[in-house]
C-alpha cells in the first residue's frame, strides 16, 4: 500500500475526541430522546384500548391492545418462525439491493454516457407496481425464498441509488483540484474524496431503504408463499383472527424500527468524522 | 329557478340516501334500499341476482338493491357482520369460521347447493385421482379449508393424507401456476370456471371433485345477513328472498339467456366463452324439485360442521343449527 491510502480522508474534518458523556446525563439525554414519542404510543393505546371496551367492540372487528398484547404472549412460538423467515428476506434482500445499489451509483457517477443510458430505467423501476409483478416473479422463478428476496431488491434499491449518487456528485471542486495539483489519478479521488463524501449521503438513502424493506418482504409473501408473518396474515384473516393479524403487524413495526435503529448505529461507527461535524455544527 | 332549487334537492335527495343506505329499511314507504356484497367479480355463479336486478324483480318488490364487488372479497363477513353491508355472498364453511370467532352472520339461502371447490390437474400429468397426488406438488391459494378438503381426498383414494403431498400457496393466480408447471395440481379451483378457461387455453383437464372422493356434501355458495338484520327486518329479508329466488328460477330454466343478462348488467366486462359453459354446468344445481330454490338441508349443514371440527379447523362450540336459517323461505 502506499502511504497517501493511510492518510485521513480528506473531506474529513480533523478527528476530535466526543466529549466525555457521564453515565447518568447520557440516560436522561436517552430517555428525554424517548419520551414524547413514548408518551403519544401510550395515549393512543389508552384511547385505543378504552374505545373498544367502552363499546363493546367486538375482537374479530378491531381487537383491543391488550388482547393483541396476548396474542404475541400466547402465540409467541408461532410468530417467532414466522418473523424469522421474514428477517431472513429482509436481511438477503436488502444486502442484494445495498450491492447492486452502489456499483449502479458507482457507474452512473463515474460516466455521464453510463448515466443517461441507466438513470432512466432504475427511475423507471420504480413506476412498476411491484404488486402487479410480484405474482409473475412468482411463475418466473417458483414460490421459494428468491421472488421474496428480489422484491425487497427491487423496492430498496432505488433510495440506495439516488442517494449514493447525489453524494458521489457532491465532492468539494477544491478538494478534487488540490488532489490533482498533488497528482492523484481517477481512482485515487474516487476513493478519496468522493467516497467519503457520499457515505452520509449513502446511509441516508441506506434508512429509508431498510424501512420499505420490509413492505417488499410482506409484499412477497402475501402474493405467494408459505412461510413469513404476510403469509401467516394471509392465514389468519380467513380465520377472523383479526387479532393475530395485529399481532403480526406489531411484529413488522418493531422489526422495521428495530432495523432503521442499527443502521442508524452502523453509520455512526462508520463515519464517526461525519457525527463530529455534526454535533460541532450543533455546539455552535 | 332550476339552479336554485337544485342545490337543496340534491341536498335531500343525498340525506335521504344515508338514511336508506344506513338503516336499509324505511318504515312508511316499504321501500329499502338494500346493499350485497359480491363473493368475487360477477360470474355465473351471479345469473340469479342479475336477472332479478334486471327483469325487475326486485324492483316489484319495492327494494333498491345494490350488488357490488368489494375490494378485498375476503372481508365480505366482516362487512355484513358489523352491518356495513346488508347482504353478501359467501361460503359454508366460512360462515362457520366466522361464527366460531363471533362474527354474527347466518346463512338465509343456499346459491349453490354443492361444491365447485375441486382438485384439478392437467391430463397431459397422468394425474385423474387423489392417489396420483402422492409425493406431488399442489398449488392453492392458502384458505385453511382447503387443506382438509385435499387430505379427507387422499386418505378415501388410499393415501396417508396431507403429508402426503407439497402443498404450495400460489395466491390467487391458481391456473398460470399449473400452466407454469410450478405445481402439479392445484386445490380450491371451480369446476365451473378454472377447468373450463384451462380447457379454453388448449389444456384438457382432469377435475376431483371434492364430494367425490369422502367429503362431505355442502353449499359452496350461500346467501347471509347479520343476526341485527335477521331480528330488525324480517320482512325485508322474505321480500329480497322471493326476488332472488325468481331469479334463480330463471336462470335455470335459462341459463344462456341469464347469460345475456348478466354481460348486459355487468357491460361485457365478463368473459362471455367462459361464463356460457360455467353457467350450463351450474343449471342443473338450481333446479329444485320439491323444496323451493334456496331453501337449505339441516343435514348437509350438520355433517360438514362435524367434518370441519373432526379436522380440527372448527371450534367444537360452533352449533350448525345457529349458522343458517329456512325461515325466510316460507311466504311464497
Amino acid at each position: 500500500m502506499s502511504p497517501p491510502d493511510r492518510a485521513p480522508p480528506v473531506a474529513a474534518q480533523p478527528a476530535m475526541a466526543p466529549p466525555v458523556t457521564p453515565y447518568i446525563g447520557r440516560w436522561r439525554r436517552l430517555t428525554g430522546h424517548w419520551m414524547p414519542a413514548a408518551l403519544i404510543v401510550l395515549v393512543l393505546l389508552g384511547v385505543w384500548e378504552g374505545y373498544v371496551r367502552l363499546w363493546a367492540v367486538p375482537k374479530w372487528l378491531l381487537p383491543a391492545p391488550s388482547v393483541i398484547a396476548m396474542t404475541l404472549v400466547v402465540s409467541w412460538e408461532l410468530l417467532l418462525d414466522h418473523t424469522l423467515v421474514t428477517l431472513v428476506e429482509v436481511v438477503i434482500g436488502f444486502g442484494l439491493s445495498l450491492l447492486c445499489g452502489v456499483l449502479l451509483a458507482c457507474g452512473i457517477a463515474a460516466s455521464r454516457t453510463l448515466e443517461r443510458a441507466l438513470y432512466p430505467f432504475v427511475i423507471a423501476s420504480q413506476m412498476v407496481p411491484i404488486i402487479v409483478v410480484a405474482p409473475l416473479l412468482l411463475i418466473w422463478v417458483g414460490y421459494g425464498l428468491t421472488p421474496k428476496i428480489i422484491v425487497v431488491a427491487l423496492t430498496a434499491f432505488f433510495p440506495i441509488v439516488v442517494n449514493m449518487v447525489d453524494g458521489l456528485q457532491s465532492v468539494d471542486p477544491d478538494a478534487v483540484n488540490l488532489l490533482r495539483t498533488m497528482g492523484a489519478n481517477h481512482w485515487q479521488i474516487f476513493i478519496k474524496v468522493q467516497v467519503p463524501t457520499s457515505l452520509p449521503f449513502l446511509f441516508s438513502g441506506l434508512r429509508v431503504a431498510m424501512a420499505v424493506s420490509v413492505i417488499g418482504a410482506v409484499i412477497g409473501e402475501w402474493v405467494g408463499s408459505s412461510q413469513g408473518l404476510g403469509y401467516l396474515m394471509i392465514r389468519s384473516k380467513p380465520q377472523f383472527l383479526t387479532e393475530r393479524v395485529f399481532a403480526a403487524i406489531v411484529i413488522l413495526s418493531v422489526m422495521g424500527i428495530a432495523l432503521f435503529v442499527l443502521v442508524g448505529v452502523i453509520e455512526k461507527l462508520a463515519i464517526p468524522w461525519w457525527h463530529n461535524e455534526q454535533r460541532q455544527r450543533s455546539l455552535r | 329557478m332550476s339552479q336554485y332549487t337544485c342545490r337543496p334537492a340534491m341536498l335531500c335527495g343525498l340525506f335521504v340516501l344515508l338514511l336508506l343506505t344506513s338503516g336499509g329499511y324505511c318504515a312508511h314507504a316499504q321501500n329499502a334500499t338494500l346493499k350485497l356484497a359480491l363473493d368475487w367479480y360477477p360470474n355465473a355463479n351471479h345469473l340469479g341476482l342479475y336477472i332479478a336486478q334486471e327483469k325487475g324483480y326486485f324492483r316489484q318488490e319495492n327494494l333498491a338493491v345494490t350488488l357490488y364487488t368489494p375490494v378485498d372479497p375476503s372481508t365480505v363477513l366482516q362487512t355484513v357482520g358489523s352491518g356495513t353491508d346488508d347482504f353478501g355472498i359467501s361460503y359454508q364453511p366460512d360462515v362457520l369460521l366466522a361464527r366460531a370467532q363471533g362474527v354474527p352472520v347466518v346463512s338465509v339461502a343456499g346459491l349453490v347447493p354443492h361444491p365447485l371447490n375441486s382438485v384439478i390437474a392437467l391430463q397431459s400429468s397422468g394425474i385423474a385421482r387423489p392417489r396420483d397426488l402422492v409425493g406431488k406438488k399442489v398449488g392453492y391459494p392458502a384458505i385453511p379449508t382447503n387443506e382438509p378438503l385435499l387430505g379427507t381426498m387422499l386418505k378415501t383414494d388410499g393415501a396417508r393424507g396431507l403429508q402426503d403431498v407439497e402443498l404450495v400457496n400460489v395466491g390467487f393466480d391458481l391456473v398460470p401456476a399449473l400452466l407454469s408447471r410450478r405445481v402439479d395440481a392445484i386445490v380450491g379451483a371451480y369446476w365451473t370456471h378454472e377447468s373450463i378457461v384451462l380447457e379454453k387455453q388448449g389444456h384438457p383437464v382432469h377435475v376431483m371433485r371434492v364430494e367425490e372422493w369422502g367429503v362431505p356434501d355442502y353449499y359452496e355458495l350461500v346467501l347471509v345477513t347479520n343476526e341485527s338484520t335477521i331480528k330488525s327486518k324480517p320482512e325485508i329479508i322474505t321480500r329480497f328472498l322471493r326476488a332472488v329466488r325468481r331469479g334463480y328460477e330463471d336462470a335455470a330454466q335459462d341459463p344462456q339467456a341469464g347469460v345475456d343478462i348478466l354481460l348486459k348488467g355487468t357491460k361485457a366486462e365478463v368473459d362471455e366463452k367462459i361464463e356460457r359453459p360455467g353457467a350450463a354446468l351450474l343449471a342443473p344445481l338450481w333446479k329444485t324439485d320439491k323444496t323451493p330454490f334456496g331453501t337449505q338441508d339441516a343435514a348437509k349443514w350438520e355433517s360438514f360442521t362435524q367434518w370441519l371440527q373432526a379436522n380440527g379447523l372448527l371450534a367444537p362450540h360452533v352449533k350448525a343449527g345457529d349458522a343458517f336459517t329456512n325461515r325466510f323461505h316460507s311466504g311464497n
